[in-house]
């Protein structure tokens, strides 16, 4: 497991690369695109063991922090959908170059996953993504978020208009951004094989199975109940570890690679 | 336009390996060399900290000349977890020290101020206790005593009259004959992953008794209590008073948010507690700074 900064030196990224701890040779890289916020913190842990049980299973393996998240430059406020979108194509090159691999696929959890269906379908070389209990339609995870959130009083030290969401800002840009999202209404196949993995059944859910299904040449839809909290704000820290999951997802890879 | 904290990821220590990042100040500002800055894990939650409340607090602090560094313990966020079986209480100061190590050995930084959010605060009170280099710590939600001030603040008229402290007394003697307290967790679900350190404060006379001893050795200490711990604090006054026999010497310093919870969630209470330690830590910025520029 190796930690480092990669991308551009005014934005650097952080990003721990785990390479394949096993004799199995595998042609495809993955590329672990983390949520946001409280589901970002929930599910570092879950992203972790994923992240090991692939390279266990002879993957190379990339887990990285956005623009503006977790221990990457930038302010939170700073954030937006765009540049994390361009962030994944960062990692997607850095992945490249550091493992040799020309195959990749794209693993997104919550509001990852939103992300890593838009920067799957500008590179090609992403023959796979898998949408993990995904933010389908962006306008419906805002209201979401405004449900939990407390208008900012912080004078002058974020944008004008900005929630606090169980401690994180969430600004007008952003909130524009998000409510761009709209998975059932991308025109064009995500890539070529897409794995929607949920961990309870929604309508959503069933829309996006359905969308996938007339719109990309391999698709399939895992029901794998698990805990499914993942914006809960656990006061003593207590984070998801979706055991059942991390495996349908290995297993799902090791299949198609 | 502000120059970027330079930052890097590490990997260090000698038992487990420990994954960390050190931010140091931008491109042309002084370098404070002594003390450096070590943020300490609350629970469960990577070094990141709630709401990102640790890299912000890094970020500031590096702006200002100083070298800080946030990391996990083992077990927790990216480090990975031990082979011994010593209990949390001991690892985690063993792993305080491992840190400071490394930065002396790479950086030549000898005196360090360690701070933390609950668990992370306790583990900062004991690395003190252990470590002559530890010359300033920042707690959030440290231990607590119930003071006769809690009382009248948690009942007001209500303390005066005998049932109220019927109930307390019944609740208390549950306690003491093993009836589960507040701050305990437990496993749930097999998806969930509590943080097995269950956080019992010590007596206070024990808390006391390291109290005078960071005192005694001149550690400057800098406590801000939230409202997310109403079971044991409540009002502004009330650490000072529940240590009233000892003699602080102007050492310490305490902020009482009511209004902010145990993770101090909210914006403002963030930027609270960023310009609080900020402002505090400056204490240890010489005026004219003899460190070197890089």
């Amino acid at each position: 497991m190796n930690p480092f900064y990669f991308g551009s030196s005014k934005r650097p990224l952080f990003g721990i690369h785990h390479p394949p701890k096993s004799d199995i040779q595998r042609n495809l890289g993955v590329v672990l695109c983390p949520a946001i916020g409280q589901d970002y913190m929930r599910t570092h842990r879950g992203l972790k063991q994923l992240a090991i049980q692939l390279s266990k299973s002879g993957f190379h393996v990339l887990r990285f922090d956005y623009f503006g998240t977790g221990d990457s430059a930038g302010e939170s406020t700073e954030a937006t959908i765009e540049q994390w979108i361009d962030d994944v194509g960062d990692a997607i090159d850095e992945l490249k170059d550091a493992a040799g691999v020309r195959q990749l696929s794209l693993v997104g959890i919550r509001l990852g996953a939103a992300v890593a269906a838009q920067a799957a379908h500008g590179h090609p070389e992403v023959s796979s993504l898998v949408l993990w209990d995904p933010v389908v339609t962006g306008s419906a995870y805002v209201e979401e978020l405004i449900s939990l959130g407390q208008p900012a009083e912080v004078n002058g030290a974020v944008p004008p208009g900005t929630i606090g969401v169980s401690g994180f800002p969430l600004t007008p840009d952003l909130t524009s951004g998000l409510r761009q999202i709209d998975l059932p209404g991308m025109v064009e196949p995500m890539a070529e094989h897409v794995l929607l993995v949920v961990s309870e059944e929604r309508i959503e859910f069933d829309q996006l199975q359905a969308h996938l299904a007339a719109t990309t040449p391999h698709s399939s839809c895992h029901l794998v109940p698990t805990a499914a909290n993942w914006d809960d704000v656990d006061r003593m820290g207590a984070v998801l570890l979706p055991q059942k999951i991390i495996q349908d997802i290995v297993t799902y890879l090791s299949d198609h690679d | 336009m502000t120059k970027p904290v330079r930052e890097k990821a590490l990997k260090f220590g000698t038992d487990t390996t420990l994954i960390g990042i050190l931010s140091e100040p931008p491109r042309g500002t002084p370098v404070i060399d002594q003390p450096a800055f070590v943020l300490l894990n609350a629970g469960l939650l990577h070094r990141v900290g709630a709401a990102r409340l640790y890299v912000r607090v890094a970020r500031r602090l590096a702006t200002m000349g100083f070298r800080a560094v946030r990391f996990d313990f083992s077990g927790v966020g990216d480090s990975d977890a031990r082979r011994d079986s010593l209990a949390f209480e001991e690892s985690s100061v063993l792993e305080v020290q491992e840190v400071m190590n490394h930065l002396e050995r790479t950086k030549d930084v000898r005196q360090f101020v360690l701070m933390g959010l609950c668990s992370g605060a306790d583990v900062g009170f004991n690395a003190a206790q252990a470590d002559d280099r530890v010359i300033g710590v920042v707690q959030l939600d440290a231990y607590a005593y119930r003071t006769l001030g809690y009382y009248v603040h948690q009942y007001g008229k209500r303390a005066l009259q005998p049932e109220v402290w019927k109930t307390f007394i019944t609740i208390r003697a549950g306690r003491l004959l093993g009836r589960r307290g507040p701050g305990k967790t437990v496993a749930t679900d097999e998806d969930v992953v509590v943080n097995p350190y269950a956080r019992e404060f010590p007596p206070q006379e024990d808390v006391a008794k390291g109290l005078r001893a960071l005192v005694d050795r001149g550690v400057c200490l800098l406590n801000v209590f939230s409202g997310g711990q109403p079971f044991a604090y409540n009002h502004h006054g009330q650490y000072r008073r529940s240590f009233r026999d000892l003699d602080f010497k102007g050492l310490l310093e305490v902020d009482y948010l009511g209004e902010a919870d145990h993770i101090f969630s909210g914006l403002g209470h963030q930027q609270f507690v960023l310009d609080r330690v900020a402002r505090w830590m400056e204490q240890f910025a010489p005026a004219s700074t003899d460190g070197q520029s890089i």
